[in-house]
């Protein structure tokens, strides 16, 4: 039988990863709890060693093999698991997932560290590591012989209830000799004292075999403990007739092959489990077709209204109305699918907090709740990063020292939470820790400091506290290893931005800081209000419009020669006109305002009017990147296809914002609340230059 | 008829490739997760051998033969556990609890089934 072992590395790999994740979690409960779960820790490291053997991944074995005579030795009471000792074995995990990484990427691991490690866990055993006995390689008959032997086999009376069978016995023994077979009968009882299962007959086998003693005493090694078995060695035969014998018996063997079918391994027989395996390829070209059929919905139903009477036609109208919710809840099966929980992020943290606060010298006790949510695979990638950065400062920056701590009334050990929840369409993760907080009148002065902001600037303290989103703005006393180099919480809010997310800040002074990401269960749809300009036709994220108003003339105003503003209850809003905003060859679309529709959108809390020719309506749409079939256009995050098969660009509104802002260079003297989570800093910050005027401004440009 | 084995083990990798083995050699094959699931499949899906892990969460191997023994069926059914060379108390626990042999981890396929067919010949 030939079987390609290799098709189950990969699983083996993968699953060698979760064991680690497993070991991980329960070495940091048994640290923050005092009560260690040894045998579900004693288990993962065990499950590596033996897949890595099996699979042929000696390396790992051979590593976890000193990890797991560690974890034995714990697990017997020899050894302690003080924090020395911990430390060493989630040393040993970062090696293993090296050395799982590496023949991942079929390449060869980091040793340094990996004999580092392994150094000081033989020094946990005092250096006395049992080698692990490799399994013995199947006996070779060696040339001793042709032998007779007796052998005396009287079985434990138990022996049938352990599943054995003599007669098992003697036909694997008829395998390698010839066997004479004689049963003996004596201990049978009278048949009212019989009891059924237990074993009377003893035997007397004689054999006469060319296989040497060992591989005979291998028939019987299951029973051997319990059983009688007396070997006698009752004579040799001449060695010539040996070799005969041995030829023959090659050369008998040699054509067995050809009459056995050699089966190669087939794949479509691969495991028959609740789970199959599918190449996240597929899944998003099924994302993809599934979206494009919605959007194909959407734009039937938007013509049949149009185009026919709804009143004649409510069975029509019905049956639509049916495809679409199928058509959504086939969505939403096949977004499952993509979906990943939360918790694949959350773990790799409890390692990272411990080792942080270690080297800061702070206690703290960090609890996760992933609430059981679940997020695109992709944004899941994406937003681990990000959370680590936070979790860093927070145990950096937030927690003070326990004896800042302490004597400010605290608890000495400070409390970082990772929380996450569902809100509506998103997840919402929060970070929350019980340190210090922001203090808002550092920040602002610095920020005043760095010319971000006019001195007499009044201003919210969570509009203070989104400076530290700014690119190079440390309030750090001392840059630390861990953090405070000012890099980092830009790339943070700029990430978020990235995956469609949000975040925000609140803290009080000495008791705490919060911080609240909110983020899009996926990356892939969109909810938009299609709208038509000229020829084009654009797509406005819907959880950014406020409302659409037909304008009037005098309701227009223009400041600084250049920027158009809406009045609307009292409040001045910028118009932008899409038209202008992306020129197109045809340049057509509506010049004159009161024919078109204003469409307010609220980016980052600034409110912002986008003129267009008129909106076709609301639709969900699969987002196409423009990277991959054009080139990335600054005020559009993609494009999509519609269901009449032609191409709609999805309006990036902070990037449209940030563009029309250089453009238009309107200096804007008051800073704070329009440029945070652009995608140029450099100019908004040192420059500050926007078309945005602020409300204040408008107020006083009013009298214009 | 295929002669019907089920292998219990926490590792899908294992479990795969004891799978894969079996069916290449012709047995038909249930699989289960852990002992528990392994003392119930071995109830309901009448197998003629079971392979089974030693280290398992929920019921480790050691307490489901003891339960699979019990199971008027399975009082003579051959079971195999998988055990490590330096397992010798756990091979000795196992077979107190009535396992009939094991097989030495790491293994290649060709060993598996050789170890079955000691057991329960063709």
């Amino acid at each position: 039988m030939s079987i390609d072992i290799s098709q189950f590395h990969e699983t083996f790999l993968e699953e060698a990863c979760e064991h680690l994740r497993d070991f991980e979690t329960g070495l940091l409960d048994a640290e923050t709890t005092g009560e260690a779960d040894l045998d579900s820790i004693f288990r993962a490291a065990h499950s590596i060693k033996g897949g890595a053997g099996t699979f042929g991944f000696d390396e790992i074995a051979n590593f976890t093999h000193v990890v797991e005579s560690v974890l034995q030795n714990a697990r017997d009471g020899i050894l302690t698991l003080n924090e020395k000792v911990v430390t060493e074995l989630l040393r040993s995990i970062d090696v293993i997932s090296e050395l799982i990484q590496a023949a991942k990427e079929s390449r060869d691991p980091n040793i340094q560290i990996r004999d580092e490690v392994y150094e000081s866990l033989s020094a946990f055993m005092g250096g006395n590591i049992k080698s692990e006995d490799k399994p013995t390689q199947e006996n070779k008959p060696k040339n001793e012989g042709f032998s007779l032997f007796n052998v005396d086999f009287i079985p434990d009376p138990h022996m049938a209830q352990t599943g054995n069978d003599t007669l098992n016995i003697i036909r694997e023994l008829q395998e390698i000799a010839t066997v004479k077979i004689t049963c003996r009968i004596d201990n049978v009882p009278l048949l009212h004292e019989m009891n059924e299962h237990e074993i009377y007959l003893s035997w007397l086998l004689e054999l006469e075999t060319s296989s040497p003693q060992e591989l005979l005493e291998e028939a019987f090694m299951f029973v051997e403990d319990d059983s009688t078995i007396t070997f006698t060695k009752i004579a040799n035969v001449d060695i010539e007739k040996v070799e005969n014998d041995l030829a023959e018996d090659k050369a008998e063997k040699s054509k067995k092959p050809t009459g056995v079918k050699q089966n190669k391994p087939a794949h479509a027989a691969k495991a028959e489990t609740a789970f199959i395996r599918v190449a996240v390829d597929k899944v998003d070209a099924l994302i993809n077709m599934v979206g494009e059929l919605v959007t194909n919905n959407a734009m039937l139903e938007l013509q049949v209204k149009k185009s026919i009477d709804i009143e004649e036609n409510q069975k029509m109208l019905s049956a639509i109305d049916h495809m679409n919710s199928h058509t959504r809840n086939l969505q939403e099966s096949i977004m499952a699918i993509r979906m990943m929980p939360l918790e694949f992020a959350f773990s790799r943290f409890p390692r990272m907090v411990r080792d942080t606060a270690q080297k800061l010298n702070k206690k703290i006790n960090f609890i996760t709740n992933d609430g059981q949510t679940e997020l695109d695979r992709t944004v899941i990638e994406k937003i681990s990063d990000p959370l680590n950065h936070l979790i860093r400062n927070a145990i950096d920056h937030g927690i003070e020292s326990p004896e800042d701590r302490l004597a400010a009334g605290k608890v000495e050990e400070g409390r970082i939470e990772l929380v996450a929840f569902y809100r509506g369409g998103n997840v919402v993760i929060d970070i929350i820790d019980d340190g210090k907080g922001l203090d808002s009148e550092a920040i602002f002065k610095k920020a005043v400091d760095k010319g971000l902001v006019d001195a007499n600037a009044h201003l919210t303290e969570s509009d203070i506290f989104k400076f530290i989103f700014h690119n190079g703005f440390s309030t750090a006393q001392a840059v630390t290893d861990v953090s405070g180099r000012g890099v980092g919480m830009d790339v943070v809010a700029k990430n978020i931005k990235a995956l469609n997310g949000s975040i925000e800040i609140s803290s009080e002074k000495g008791q705490g800081t919060k911080f609240s990401i909110s983020l899009p269960l996926t990356l892939a749809i969109v909810d938009g209000m299609a709208t038509k300009v000229g020829d084009q036709t654009y797509i406005i994220p819907l959880l950014n419009i406020v409302e659409s108003i037909k304008p009037q003339k005098d309701k227009i105003k223009t400041v600084n020669d250049n920027v158009e503003v809406l009045f609307i209850r009292g409040e001045y809003i910028p118009l932008l006109r899409l038209k202008k905003s992306f020129t197109t060859e045809s340049n057509k679309g509506l010049t004159s305002i009161t024919e078109g529709i204003a469409i307010i959108v609220e980016v980052e809390s600034v409110k912002v009017a986008l003129f267009v020719d008129e909106l076709l309506g609301q639709l969900q749409v699969v987002i196409k990147n423009l990277e991959d079939n054009y080139k990335p256009v600054e005020g559009l995050s993609g494009a999509t296809i519609l269901g009449d098969g032609t191409v709609a660009l999805i309006v990036d509104l902070q990037g449209l914002v940030n563009m029309s802002q250089r453009l238009n260079k309107f200096k804007l003297k008051e800073i704070g609340k329009h440029h945070f989570y652009g995608e140029n800093h450099e100019v908004q910050t040192h420059e500050t230059e926007s078309l945005i005027p602020s409300s204040q401004q408008l107020q006083e440009s009013e009298t214009l | 008829m295929a002669k019907k084995i089920l292998t219990v083990d926490d590792s899908a990798s294992i479990r795969q490739m004891v799978s894969f083995t079996l069916k290449q050699a012709g047995y038909d094959v249930v699989e289960a997760i852990d002992g528990v699931q392994g003392l119930s499949k071995a109830k309901s899906e009448a197998p003629h051998l079971i392979i089974t892990d030693l280290n398992m969460p929920n019921m480790n191997g050691i307490e489901m033969i003891k339960g699979i023994r019990q199971v008027a069926d399975h009082k003579f059914t051959p079971i195999l556990m998988l055990t490590t060379e330096s397992d010798t108390t756990k091979k000795m626990e196992g077979k107190e609890a009535g396992a009939t042999g094991w097989i030495v981890k790491p293994f290649n396929p060709e060993q598996l089934i050789k170890v079955i067919q000691k057991v329960m010949p063709a």
